[in-house]
């Protein structure tokens, strides 16, 4: 009884402490993956396929922190379009994918994959030896930035918006 | 009835709670993609531990080379020291007790306090007595598996790392806690009879995200051929049992890492002249580290963050001899705490200025030596000590596409000796594609208290103290040229030429013992090419390293010091769904402690990986396919001067994440 008692006070324990926000987590600026979210959405958004299609298929290669709010983004619209979001693990699924977010190294082959295919490809790890994505999201100081790696968007025959290229924080040719 | 109201009461609160914390994330999320890009630029983003800061490689005055968790899969690789064979310039050497890693035509077999630091996300972890973690083997304390990328900074690094960092920094960076939905089973076995189990959890706790996970081998390892005693071992002498655990804990700004490893090894080289084939002589080595982290601030122009850790190494050694009466056994205990405080500082234009403060202190390091016959120990030895640490660089540009780096540390290390690593970088953009890099800097390597006071009191004693030891120093310079074009893929020329002088080494003296002395002076030079390249879906990547060290011995050539390296990494498409990997290493001719020259090995692996479906990959590797018989030297701790590397091993893997 003490036993079954104890346990159940300690259950309602840890969820009252789980739930807590201790005020050193108090938030000072907003969640990461929901701006890295935001971006990725624009891009969709500022970006132009060269062929139309009634979905526009978000393909999600592994995951990390910064990563996880782009599930939110499925059922979107983009334009006329309903934006889908969708988990891949290997390269023959690529055929689906208007757009690639690599978030995890086990999943780098796949910026080799895509290249030259008309995907836009998007990541927030770090390069790995020439291995990259055209635009690859970071965090500098407390702002998120981007960077754009032009020969690989020029290669995959997706334009953006002269707004974006204005917008990021370098561009390599 | 109570009991059972006072439950659903408490599921009811967590789902409110749950599904409350949902629908606020939603309708920030729907606020941010309401917002046109460039308002988006401007709102601040939360401080969060480990931020992707991407900094631009090419400004670094040292180029690093990254192998990612891909390669590291689709190669097969089963420890540290198969990833750091395939990268270029370091090799490996095994005396079947601990794998040691070499660069630039050093290593440091029996020492242990290797010259090639090993960092775990960027944190050192050595351990006190010995300073170790430059061991790569199965007795690396994590599980490659949880390995997201390895980076290797070829060269000196003492000017961030301090002490080890002589010849390289290998970064092991872990994978992130919220790198799978739930988690991960794997399983493994090849044909010299191991064991491999992992089990893997992913868990969303308190707003965080946690990974926890558990690592077991079994090896029952090979029979090996001992020329000098003309025979084999049985199978069970080189047995290697270990069980990791590793647990990751991030959320926002906090990081928390925590390590726990246990290894028994039956030694099979007949160390400190142990008894042929008596699987009585293991090696136990247990590691408990735990780290604290969080970023402390993360504005325009600061950047702080702080960490706290603490770590216990645990090392229990039995020796099986000839004679009963001979049995010993060997103890050492090291505990440390420490805090780190780095701060980045770009208040002044066109300058980023990097700074560090690091305190350990080493609240126990014992030594334990022990006949089993005898009732007084040979050694007995502890003490306690701190350590500190300040440095400081600044990265500034005075002319157009280039920077120059200046920076310095001082140590006070272990010993109680006061150690300047200073360093003077430049790196100039040549063009788009290319870039030119220059580092003379200036390293230490501390005596470890292994080195110092392994002995006992009396002359009988195995080995001999030496509290006179120096630290080892080296200045070096590099020379790097660096190409990424479409055209010819990427390119690394580089250059070195280093001075090593007070190098610790363990002899045989003459009164029958051994003792750590410093044995004088080398001298190394080096090219390296390196090639990465990838046409439709081939992937290649390679290297060549030629090298040449002398020291002051009577051959004035370095033990175990290859003369050249070649590497290359295949992948090519895939066939009937099956990804094939294949790798060819080649390493030059090395010389042993008595002179005798062993033969250069070329070693061929190759792995198949087919992914069966979303969330089941099968792996079938082979290592040394062409079972090529080669051997690499081991320390005075040996009786032979050489010993026999693993031969062919088919291993096949299964891996599920769900």
């Amino acid at each position: 009884m003490i036993r079954k008692l104890c346990i159940n006070t300690w259950m309602l324990l840890v969820i009252c402490l789980t739930s807590s926000q201790p005020a050193a987590f108090a938030a000072e600026g907003v969640d990461t993956s929901n701006m890295q979210a935001a971006y990725v959405y624009n891009f969709m958004l500022l970006a132009k396929w060269p062929q139309t299609t009634a979905e526009k298929v978000l393909c999600l290669a592994g995951q990390n922190r910064e990563s996880l709010a782009l599930k939110g983004l499925d059922g979107r619209d983009v334009d006329t379009a309903k934006l889908k979001v969708v988990s891949i693990t290997s390269e023959t699924e690529l055929v689906a994918c208007q757009a690639l977010f690599v978030a995890s190294t086990e999943f780098s082959h796949l910026f080799d994959a895509a290249l030259g295919k008309p995907i836009l490809v998007l990541s927030n790890i770090q390069p790995d030896n020439g291995r990259t994505a055209a635009l690859i999201l970071a965090s500098d100081r407390n702002k998120v930035v981007f960077d754009i790696d032009l020969p690989a968007l020029n290669k995959s025959n997706v334009r953006l918006a002269a707004s974006v290229l204005r917008l990021a924080r370098s561009a390599h040719e | 009835m109570k009991m059972h109201l006072l439950k659903i009461l408490a599921y009811l609160f967590a789902s409110s709670v749950v599904t409350h914390a949902e629908s606020a994330e939603s309708r920030k999320l729907d606020a941010l993609l309401a917002m046109p890009m460039d308002q988006l630029m401007a709102v601040d983003a939360q401080v969060e531990s480990g931020a992707k800061t991407s900094q631009n490689t090419r400004e670094l005055p040292q180029p690093i080379t990254v192998l990612s968790a891909s390669d590291i899969r689709a190669f097969g690789y089963r420890n540290l020291a198969d990833v750091l064979n395939g990268l270029p310039g370091i090799y490996t050497s095994s005396d079947r007790t601990y794998s040691y890693l070499g660069a630039r035509g050093m290593i440091a077999s029996g020492s242990f306090n290797s010259r090639v630091l090993v960092t775990i996300d960027g944190m050192r972890i050595n351990d006190n007595i010995y300073q170790q973690v430059g061991m790569a083997g199965h007795e690396f304390p994590i599980d490659i598996d949880l390995i997201d990328r390895v980076e290797f900074v070829p060269g000196p690094g003492s000017v961030a790392y301090g002490n080890n960092a002589f010849l390289g920094v290998v970064n092991v960076i872990t994978r992130s806690a919220a790198s799978r939905e739930h988690g991960e089973l794997a399983a493994a076995t090849d044909s010299n009879g191991a064991w491999y189990k992992r089990g893997t959890a992913h868990i969303p706790v308190n707003g965080g995200h946690a990974m926890v996970s558990l690592s077991q081998l079994d090896a029952p390892g090979a029979a090996i051929f001992y020329p000098d005693s003309n025979a084999s071992t049985d199978r069970n002498m080189d047995q290697d049992q270990n069980q990791k655990v590793f647990v990751k804990y991030e959320r926002g700004p906090l990081y928390v890492n925590l390590i726990s490893s246990d290894r028994t090894k039956t030694i099979p080289s007949q160390i400190a002249e142990s008894q042929f084939n008596n699987p009585n002589t293991q090696y136990q080595d247990r590691w408990l580290i735990g780290n604290v982290g969080y970023q402390l601030m993360n504005t325009d122009n600061v950047e702080f963050r702080t960490r706290v850790h603490w770590g216990q190494y645990k090392f229990n050694g039995a020796y099986a001899m000839a004679a009963a009466t001979d049995a010993y056994h060997e103890a050492s205990e090291g505990n440390w705490w420490g805090v780190d405080l780095t701060g980045v500082w770009r208040g002044i234009e066109g300058h980023q200025i990097s700074s560090g403060l690091q305190f350990q202190d080493n609240t126990r390091q014992w030594l334990y030596a022990k006949f089993d016959t005898q009732s007084t120990a040979v050694i007995d030895s502890a003490r306690s000590t701190q350590t500190y640490a300040l440095w400081l660089e600044d990265q500034f540009s005075l002319w157009h596409n280039g920077n120059i780096t200046l920076g310095a540390r001082l140590d006070q290390d272990m010993q109680q000796q006061t150690q300047l690593s200073p360093r003077v970088g430049i790196v100039q953009q040549l063009s788009s594609d290319d870039t030119f890099r220059i580092n003379l800097a200036k390293n230490f390597l501390t005596p470890s208290d292994y080195e110092l006071r392994y002995a006992g009191s009396s002359s009988t004693s195995f080995q001999a103290p030496n509290m006179l030891l120096k630290a080892e120093s080296m200045t070096s310079l590099d020379i790097g040229w660096e190409h990424r074009g479409e055209s010819i893929g990427r390119t690394m020329l580089s250059a070195f030429v280093y001075q090593a002088d007070n190098l610790i080494e363990l002899v045989d003296i003459p009164t029958g013992q051994a003792q750590h002395q410093n044995k004088g002076s080398a001298t190394g030079q080096g090219v390296q090419l390196e090639w990465q390249r990838n046409w439709q879906d081939w992937r290649v990547t390679s290297s060549a390293t030629l090298q040449s060290v002398n020291d002051d011995t009577a051959s004035g050539k370095r033990v175990d010091s290859p003369a050249s390296l070649y590497k290359m990494q295949l992948r090519a498409p895939r066939f009937w769904q099956i990804q094939p990997a294949i790798e060819a290493l080649h390493f030059g001719e090395r010389l042993t402690r008595d002179g005798d020259h062993l033969a250069a090995a070329t070693l061929l692996n190759a792995t198949l990986s087919r992914q069966m479906s979303k969330e089941l990959t099968i792996r079938l590797s082979v290592f040394n396919a062409i079972d090529t018989q080669y051997s690499t030297p081991v320390s005075v701790d040996y009786p032979m001067a050489a010993v026999r590397q693993e031969g062919r091993v088919v291993r096949l893997k299964f891996e599920w994440n769900f």
